[in-house]
């Protein structure tokens, strides 16, 4: 019994956080702010390789947080839910962005001069790599890019956070087998991708 | 770790990015500012009760619809052509 004590006491402090983010407490939504702030910036920067952006994301994934915290189910995890948003941030950010391009390249075709846009995320500044790796980096980061997505998420999640394949699965809400799949399937695409950059090199 | 990519593979596990400073205190102001809240949870009883209204007043709109075009036909059946029977042809 004693051995679940703490376990029990933990899970009652959740709770107990939980409520005063839902009545809306700033002194513990700034709280819950520094303990997941890293965290959520990396799982954009992963799928946005682009420091600015990826702080722009991570804040609007925030305010999603504390505008729906009174939809949050208790049965899952306060930190799953907070990647799923995260990752359906990063998700809906791409689409934008392509939606864009597809706009301006058909406004090219018919002549329309468009107002000049430049997406800065499309700039590699990825935090996590030296000025040397930056090329390489670019290239790898280019063919996740290029990736089905869902075979992107699965391999974001796990290869290059290193989560592991239940958060995955559960951030994603698939089971753990089609993640493996789906991580497989990402691996092979990449490969030959990959090789095809090194030929062109 | 191995993921088969060969020189690529060094470059996948990142360390986890830190934020700029400030990024907390930017974002509590702009929580201030925008007036953003908590959104209240959705309630059961005020969805169905708002779901009642909106049935009630399609299908009010439907039967104004149906009733004031079969008071059309009718007028219109009594007005348009004072010749025909309807026991079958037209009578001259």
């Amino acid at each position: 019994m004693r051995l679940y004590l703490p376990s029990f006491c933990a899970l009652a402090e959740r709770s107990i956080e939980i409520q005063k983010l839902k009545k809306g407490d700033k002194a513990e939504f700034a709280r819950f702010i520094d303990l997941y702030k890293n965290r959520v910036f990396s799982t954009c920067v992963s799928f946005i390789p682009n420091r600015q952006d990826a702080e722009d994301l991570s804040q609007e994934v925030f305010i999603e947080v504390y505008s729906s915290i009174g939809s949050f189910k208790e049965n899952a995890q306060l930190s799953t839910w907070l990647y799923r948003i995260a990752v359906n941030k990063c998700l809906e950010e791409l689409r934008r962005r392509k939606q864009l391009k597809r706009a301006a390249f058909f406004k090219g075709l018919l002549g329309i001069e468009s107002e000049v846009f430049e997406i800065s995320g499309d700039r590699f500044d990825h935090p996590g790599f030296i000025a040397e790796h930056k090329e390489k980096a670019s290239a790898l980061y280019h063919a996740i890019d290029s990736l089905p997505e869902n075979q992107r998420i699965a391999f974001t999640l796990t290869q290059i956070e290193g989560r592991s394949y239940d958060e995955s699965s559960q951030i994603m809400g698939n089971t753990k087998s089609s993640i493996e799949s789906l991580i497989f399937r990402a691996r092979n695409n990449l490969r030959k991708k990959l090789e095809k950059h090194k030929k062109i090199i | 770790m191995d993921t088969g990519l060969g020189e690529f593979d060094d470059l996948l596990h990142q360390e986890v990015a830190e934020v700029s400073p400030g990024f907390t205190d930017t974002l509590l102001n702009r929580l201030d500012n925008e007036r953003i809240e908590p959104r209240a949870k959705p309630n059961g009883i005020a969805i169905a009760a708002t779901l009642i209204v909106l049935l009630n007043l399609v299908a009010g709109l439907v039967y104004l619809t149906q009733s004031s075009t079969n008071t059309t036909e009718t007028n219109s059946a009594e007005v348009s052509d004072p010749y025909f029977s309807t026991s079958g042809g037209y009578e001259y």
